[in-house]
């Protein structure tokens, strides 16, 4: 079911994108649908506050640091009491997982000024002496419109995945439009395909770095370091490799369009071949650090649906906006160089 | 059928004849072999070499090796200007499994000299099962000359090829090394069959994908 949901954003982009053609200027309200949607993306990935359950404050209070994590929940005003002799404020909340739980928050002082009205609240929660002593610390946000699911392994770090995840799923549908723009060349023998490949690989070239970089970013802060050749983050680098040898090829053969053309293309559909085994098959079978690898015990969270159904609408809404930004620049990148032939036929004619 | 067979064999023995004739290429090829068994023979030396470096090792002078010996077999036929002879001659398909079964030979020769080599210059290295580790070699083999079959008939048609030979061949052998040497390792640490059975499908299957997707696309290469 989640799956269909990614799927239907991610042709919903691609058939956008290519609406009503890749090869006319993008129509006004086209640029200022893209323009809204991807502003509306980073906006909801860095805004909306997090928000766990009981069950994560004992699984990060159990840990070495012993770490607050952001709980929401629903007050019982009911239960508000004040005990003056500890100085401490004690109400009953109830959190949002699929089978609730009740336990009092207490508080040191009065009651906090922001929950005095409020139906649900984020508080920051740290785990007390025992598996059921809660102790809240900080009100993050009253009755909030949207909130982030709290994974106790990423925490804040999971608001990469509205970026990481769509520029290597993006860079890969670029790579997988060049093997078929090589495919067409080879059968029809039309420039403009081979202008469509080339262009759709250097932008794909360009979403796999930014891939990179945001992965790196989140391997430095998850994982330790930037780089630890997990199986992914190998793949990743060959498949760079990969597209820079195709643009080494296309270099070193300048001087005939159609030979440049020919070997190209068959370059990229037998380096396609190879992406297919390092994106698909090597980071599944090897055990690595990415959700998904072998022995990790699933297929990760992103594809076999057990993420947090905001998080996944999120994700579906940013994947939907950066493929059309893809287009977006694909269409730009491919004009201007159907212009440079023509001018170019122009010259020598 | 028959008829593409004979000349998949007449293009074979042509270019093994004409290599046996004057042993010039495979001579240099063989003393790179060695130059580069030698280079890690001194950079090991009074080290002692665990498996996973040796097995890394392993793969670092079959790749040279390869690298060296199997850019040659198209840029030959340009070089000496036969290769339109040879389009007139023979069916594109006949060309690139002719070329391809005497790469074959070449990285068995070469990767089993090499080997040996290795094994007699850097000490201390024992093979716990061999069967598993001839396997591992000779599928290598195939896979390597598989990979780089093609792509020696694209860069023959380009200028620099020297350079553009490894650039091009490593991210498409790179799906082969990564398997290449876990198996490698496995082997010489005397696993069994059920151990590698895992990356010794991922080699075959990767395998008989390259080749086939080679063969698709020789003819775009192969004809002006």
């Amino acid at each position: 079911m989640s799956s269909l949901l990614m799927l239907l954003g991610f042709t919903i982009g691609i058939i956008l994108g290519n609406f009503p053609s890749v090869l006319r200027p993008r129509p006004a309200w086209w640029r200022w649908a893209v323009v809204i949607l991807t502003s509306l993306t980073i906006v909801l990935a860095l805004w909306p506050p997090l928000g766990g359950t009981f069950n994560s404050v004992v699984l990060m209070g159990r840990s070495y640091e012993k770490q607050a994590v952001p709980l929401k929940a629903r007050i019982d005003h009911s239960t508000k009491s004040y005990n003056a002799e500890r100085d401490e404020f004690s109400v009953v909340m109830r959190d949002f997982s699929s089978e609730p739980r009740e336990f009092p928050v207490v508080f040191t002082g009065r009651e906090p000024a922001e929950i005095s009205s409020a139906k649900v609240v984020i508080v920051n929660v740290r785990l007390g002496d025992s598996d059921t002593d809660f102790r809240g610390e900080s009100v993050v946000a009253v009755d909030p419109s949207v909130t982030i699911g709290f994974v106790p392994a990423l925490a804040e770090r999971i608001r990469n995945v509205y970026f990481h995840v769509p520029m290597a799923w993006i860079g890969f549908l670029a790579y997988f439009l060049t093997m078929m723009y090589s495919v067409r060349y080879l059968r029809k023998r039309q420039p403009s395909d081979d202008i469509k490949a080339a262009a759709a690989a250097g932008l794909g070239t360009a979403f796999t770095v930014l891939a990179t970089i945001t992965g790196m970013v989140w391997a430095k802060f998850n994982w330790g370091a930037f780089w630890s050749w997990d199986p992914r983050q190998t793949s990743i680098f060959v498949l760079l490799m990969i597209y820079g040898a195709y643009f080494a090829l296309r270099g070193a053969l300048s001087d005939d369009d159609d030979k440049r053309a020919r070997l190209s293309a068959v370059y990229s559909i037998f380096g396609f071949v190879s992406a297919i085994f390092l994106v698909y098959i090597i980071p599944r079978i090897m055990e690595g650090l990415h959700p998904g690898a072998a022995k990790s015990g699933d297929m990760g969270p992103l594809v076999d649906g057990s993420i947090d159904p905001i998080v996944l609408s999120l994700y579906t809404l940013s994947l939907m906006s950066f493929t059309l930004i893809y287009f977006w620049l694909y269409s730009i990148t491919v004009r201007s160089r159907f212009v440079a032939m023509e001018l170019d036929e122009a010259q020598f004619s | 059928m028959s008829i593409i067979l004979r000349r998949t064999l007449a293009v074979f023995r042509k270019d093994l004849r004409s290599e046996l004739r004057t042993r010039y290429t495979l001579n240099a090829i063989l003393l790179f072999v060695l130059t580069t068994v030698m280079m890690i023979a001194f950079a090991t030396r009074g080290e002692i070499v665990n498996d996973g470096v040796a097995s890394g090792l392993l793969w670092v002078i079959m790749f040279f090796s390869a690298m060296t010996g199997l850019a040659r077999a198209f840029v030959a036929e340009e070089e000496r200007g036969t290769s339109l002879l040879l389009r007139l001659s023979s069916p594109p398909a006949a060309v690139f499994f002719g070329k391809l079964l005497y790469n074959v030979l070449m990285t068995l020769l070469l990767n089993f000299a090499g080997i040996t080599l290795f094994f007699i210059f850097v000490g201390g290295v024992a093979v716990g099962s061999p069967g598993l580790f001839l396997l591992v070699i000779a599928l290598a083999s195939l896979a390597t000359a598989a990979s780089t079959t093609l792509i020696s008939a694209i860069i023959a048609r380009s200028r620099s090829r020297g350079a553009l030979f490894p650039v091009l061949s490593f991210p498409i052998m790179l799906p082969l090394v990564l398997p290449g040497v876990e198996l490698t390792l496995l082997a010489l640490g005397g696993a069994d069959m059920a151990q590698a059975q895992n990356n010794l499908q991922l080699m075959v299957s990767y395998l008989v994908v390259l080749t086939t997707v080679s063969w698709l696309l020789f003819d775009f290469v192969w004809k002006e």
